[in-house]
């Protein structure tokens, strides 16, 4: 065993204390003293003497080598030995190490920090892009706007990450973002109203979009683990729940979010979206494209379709623009090509119609179907010509069924006593059987009555005559007979008893018809008193009608010269709210208020009775779609036709539609689907309309939408039938019915829906890629763009 | 249970190293899915994983606070703190990444908050190293000695070499030894040396002196050879020493890298964190 280099133990060696601050200054050459220095700092060894008898003494007298103590040149006693200069400790040390370190760090950052120029380079944590690269710190920041550094210290001290939100507003003011809906979700409005606000479809909004199978907010949706709480904590961050269950988001979503600044000139702004960002939201989880992608569906065709019931099958089959080939399918190669009607548009997305028009294409085969439309109705009433025209005759067939005669005789008014006209008519009708029932009286076989004649006036009093005329005749024969009466009843009394039989059965017929006939025409003379007076009233009410009928023209024209479309509103049951304005810019108002003027004079005049429609009808003349007003007829109203394709009144008429009353909202329904429903759709939003007047959505709304297909890339690779194949034999199915409804394009146009596996064939992860962003976007479409040419968002993603 | 027994049992899950890493793998699992959580959900992940790192720092820091309070119960007993601070510590560095990326960063005040928090990592990593390396090798050499008694015994073997060369001149014909010990030996038993060379655990210095003594052993005189062995036994005595010292110094003097910069540390995480809330953005 080797000697031990140390001793241990308190008693056989020194203690060492690491924890002080100081160590004696000999130390490090290895004779340290035993004392060691004070706490302060201080040699340990010397000590101090004491003043005694004699001189001085050590103050340490159990020292061997203390050569005695000393006075100084002032004379103060001083120890013998000189001190040393305590060391500090590796404590110490390290301490005042540390305090320097942090005092350095602090001086330096309040230095860099005191002034801006060195304050923005330090701070700065990287260069901007080049897009931004002339941008200050100011224009982003709201800290930097002061040069104030503590302008920076209040802002850190606002909360809920106050700064991020207005910084994130400052982007808003270079890319013209359409606010608010650049702070939701895809750039999308949240919520319906919200779009409708902003001049968008109610469709286009977030919510409605929410709605759709393919964007769902679902809880329990097969999500695994850390995805599902990401969902749940992403759904309480940025939107709620209602008490249906579904989901809307309703918090802003910023640009911060996914575009970064300073990450170097050449850098991109969008930062790394993982895939399973977009699975967050959209709730069909899967993979990645090449595994569990929902199939396409109808994706490309409602793209393709545009808003026109346009059915390519039918037009290609039936009007030959494309013949069919040996194996019965379409040859396309030697008909109208699907380039002749399309094109890609200017971002290489979507395939557009070329610039045709109604008039170049369609008018060749389709007209417009120009079927009037009622405008304005007056009340309509009886021809007083048919008062003129009355025979009774006529309307034999009446009597025959008192209640059929009851009907006919209605428009005059005499309904009013049903009971009365049927008591008439049946014992008209009654009568005139009764004489039908008697022989004809006439010997010579001449028809003196028959169901055809006997009814009239001019029938009845020669009738009567006749009639009269056999009776005296009659009368006369019973007198001869009368004074031969003994003779005759010896003689022959039974032939002349026989004739005396005959004769009296003949009187009685003869009085009984002529009890008939004074009956009848006593009837007929009651019934035509009636009539007189009916026809009286008919004729005071058609002048009060037709007074009034003048007024309500007068008040149209007027109302209608000043833009008050009030009639026309009455006329639809177009309720006070509803905004006439697309009517009254297309209405002639000051064709109207010429007329007006010409016939009007402010006093009023003789001129307004019996005022006819026609030459308001003229006056109006035609209008801007080629359509003109014409009068239905004497006292009908107004109609509207010889109209155009593209009337701008009938559309601004049709789109009134939601807001008439149940009656003229089915009017209206049945103009737009009798004339425009054969080719144009519309669909119902939440109880409003939207009528697809254009072959094509609006440029800005198909750029708008999520999911593109960059038909332009492809253009060279594959044909359009590759993917987009034409099921013949389909039949456009109903047109708008009785309500809007949305149309079914997927049956109008006859088209098969894109294949998700031709896309598979190329990309996939390993070639051209399978991400999400190739094909869907995450803002609607491109925003528009600022004055000078500032990039469309994701315009360097293709 | 009794108090020495108790103590070992916390002793020995203290320094249990299967214990350290499957602690440091929870933490870092939690803190990565509360990270991917907040990713996900399109929060301020930053900010999550930068306050985490913070309190990491903070408590971190808090360890050389402790040293100097010594009257804490048992339960807080250093080697506890030790045993958190290494696994914060090694957690710290997930947060980090997970904080930062993996990407330099670009801004000045950045680069040097990064630069900063990898070096006090790299020097914990090398302090905890050279914690659990150095002592066994301290053991396996010499005797066991105090840093702060190293320089008295080499003064102690300096001493007694200059007496048996002393010794040595004025019993002996030849001033071989006492030429010898001018030209070779003082220097070498002038204090701590070899520094670098015994760090590198290197002996060619011991080895030099070796052989130079025993070929002064051989043209020793008889006498004298006992001198030599002398010399030889304290040249050995004192390389052990320059030895401890080299080893024990580094284990004292890395933490005036490690703990000043991590002080440094906290001031410019200090002004990081009111930057990040002043400019915002969610990098």
């Amino acid at each position: 065993m080797s000697k031990p280099l140390q001793l241990t133990g308190y008693q056989a060696s020194d203690y060492e204390r690491p924890n002080d601050g100081w160590t004696c200054g000999k130390q490090a050459c290895g004779d340290p003293c035993p004392f060691g220095p004070s706490s302060g700092g201080a040699c340990g060894w010397t000590c101090t003497p004491l003043e005694v008898a004699g001189g001085l003494e050590c103050g340490r007298p159990g020292r061997s080598d203390c050569a005695g103590p000393t006075r100084d040149a002032k004379g103060r006693p001083q120890c013998c030995e000189v001190p040393c200069q305590p060391a500090p400790t590796i404590r110490r040390l390290r301490g005042i190490v540390n305090k320097a370190a942090v005092l350095l760090t602090v001086a330096a950052l309040a230095l860099v920090m005191a002034h801006r120029e060195t304050r923005d380079a330090v701070v700065s944590p990287g260069e901007l892009s080049a897009h931004h690269a002339a941008l200050s710190c100011g224009d982003c920041h709201a800290a930097a706007v002061s040069s104030e550094t503590r302008s920076i210290t209040s802002a850190a001290l606002l909360r809920e990450h106050v700064n991020e939100k207005v910084d994130a507003a400052k982007c808003a003011r270079c890319h013209e973002l359409e606010a608010p809906a650049w702070r939701f979700a895809h750039t999308l409005d949240a919520t319906p109203e919200q779009a409708r606000g902003a001049g968008r479809p109610a469709s286009s909004s977030l919510a409605a979009l929410q709605s759709n199978a393919l964007a769902r907010w679902v809880d329990g949706a097969p999500r695994p683990g850390l995805l599902a709480e990401g969902a749940k904590l992403l759904s309480s961050q940025y939107g709620q729940r209602s008490a249906e269950g579904t989901y809307h988001v309703t918090n802003e979503l910023d640009c911060l979010l996914c575009h970064g600044e300073h990450r170097g000139r050449e850098a991109s702004l969008q930062k790394d979206v993982p895939e399973h960002r977009c699975t967050v939201c959209h709730t069909v989880g899967f993979d990645s494209f090449e595994q569990g992608h929902p199939e396409f569906r109808r994706f490309g065709v409602r793209e393709l379709s545009g808003n026109l019931v346009f059915t390519h099958g039918t037009h290609y089959e039936r009007y030959g623009l494309a013949p069919k080939g040996k194996d019965g399918h379409l040859d396309y190669s030697r008909g109208a090509a699907c380039a002749t009607c399309h094109e890609s548009d200017s971002r290489g997305r979507h395939m557009v119609l070329k610039a045709r028009t109604y008039e170049t294409e369609c008018l060749r085969c389709h007209q417009a179907t120009a079927g009037p439309v009622d405008l304005v109705q007056t009340p309509s009433g009886p021809e007083l010509a048919w008062f003129d025209d009355f025979r009774f005759r006529t309307y034999l067939p009446a009597l025959r069924d008192p209640r059929e005669g009851a009907q006919l005789f209605a428009p005059l008014g005499l309904s009013d006593d049903p009971a009365k006209l049927r008591e008439d008519l049946g014992a008209l009708r009654s009568l005139h059987n009764k004489l039908l029932e008697l022989a004809p009286l006439d010997e010579d076989g001449d028809e003196r009555f028959s169901s055809s004649d006997i009814v009239g006036p001019a029938k009845l009093k020669p009738l009567k005559d006749w009639l009269t005329e056999k009776e005296e005749a009659a009368e006369g024969d019973d007198d001869e007979e009368g004074g031969d009466e003994e003779g005759d009843d010896e003689e022959g009394g039974d032939e002349e008893g026989d004739d005396e039989e005959g004769g009296d059965v003949e009187g009685e017929r003869i009085a009984e018809a002529k009890e008939l006939v004074e009956a009848l025409e006593s009837r007929r003379k009651s019934l035509s008193r009636t009539l007189r007076k009916r026809k009286k009233k008919a004729v005071k009410a058609q002048r009060e009608r037709a007074s009034a009928y003048t007024k309500r023209v007068k008040a149209l024209i007027a109302s209608l010269s000043e833009g008050d479309m009030t009639p026309i509103r009455e006329g639809f049951g177009l309720g006070p709210l509803a905004d006439l304005s697309s009517l009254e810019a297309v209405f002639p108002k000051a064709q109207l208020k010429t007329f007006q003027e010409a016939w009007w004079s402010p006093s009023g005049s003789s001129q307004t009775r019996d005022l006819r429609l026609e030459p308001v009808a003229d006056a109006l003349g035609a209008w801007q779609g080629g359509g003109r007003v014409v009068a239905s007829d004497a006292l009908g109203g107004l109609r509207y036709e010889g109209y155009t394709h593209l009337d701008p009144f009938l559309m601004a008429l049709v789109e009134l539609a939601p807001e008439a009353s149940p009656k003229g909202r089915a009017a209206l329904v049945g103009v737009f689907a009798e004339r425009c429903g054969k080719c144009h759709t519309a669909t119902t939003e939440d109880g409003g309309l939207q009528v697809q007047w254009k072959a094509v959505a609006d440029p800005a709304e198909t750029q708008r939408r999520l999911t593109h297909f960059a038909h332009e890339a492809h253009l060279g690779i594959a044909s359009c039938t590759d993917c987009h194949q034409l099921q013949l034999g389909r039949k456009p199915s109903e047109r708008i019915a009785s309500d809007f409804v949305t149309a079914d394009r997927w049956r109008q146009v006859g088209q098969a829906g894109v294949a998700q596996s031709g896309c598979r064939e190329c990309h996939t992860s390993q070639s051209y890629g399978a991400d999400c962003q190739l094909c869907h976007d995450y803002h609607a479409g491109a925003l528009t763009p600022g004055a000078g040419s500032l990039p469309h968002w994701g315009a360097d993603r293709k | 249970m009794s108090g020495k027994s108790k103590a070992k049992d916390l002793r020995s899950f203290v320094r249990s190293s299967w214990l350290s890493w499957a602690a440091c793998f929870v933490l870092g699992a939690i803190t990565w899915g509360l990270h991917a959580v907040h990713e996900i959900a399109l929060t301020h992940r930053a900010f999550i994983s930068g306050w985490a790192l913070v309190g990491a720092m903070v408590f971190l820091t808090l360890y050389n606070l402790r040293k100097k309070v010594d009257f804490l119960p048992a339960v807080f007993a250093s080697r506890h703190w030790l045993w958190a601070h290494l696994v914060v510590g090694y957690w710290s560095v997930w947060v980090f990444v997970l904080h930062v990326g993996v990407r330099l960063p670009e801004g000045i005040l950045e680069s040097l908050l990064w630069l900063q928090f990898v070096v006090v990592i790299a020097s914990g990593v090398f302090g905890h190293y050279i914690s659990r390396r150095f002592p066994r090798l301290l053991a396996d050499r010499g005797q066991e000695v105090l840093f702060q008694r190293i320089p008295v015994l080499i003064r102690d073997q300096r001493l007694r070499v200059e007496a048996a060369v002393l010794r040595a001149a004025s019993e002996g014909e030849s001033a071989a030894i006492p030429e010898f010990y001018t030209q070779q030996l003082l220097p070498f038993f002038a204090g701590p040396a070899n520094f670098l060379g015994h760090l590198l655990n290197s002996r060619r210095t011991r080895e030099r002196l070796l052989r130079a003594l025993d070929g002064l052993e051989k043209v020793s005189a008889r006498g004298q050879v006992e001198v030599v062995a002398e010399l030889r036994e304290a040249v050995i005595g004192k390389d052990d020493l320059d030895y401890h010292h080299a080893h024990q110094a580094l284990l004292k003097y890395w933490l005036f890298l490690h703990v000043p910069l991590a002080y440094s540390l906290l001031v410019v995480a200090a002004l990081h964190v009111v930057l990040a809330y002043a400019f915002g953005g969610m990098s």
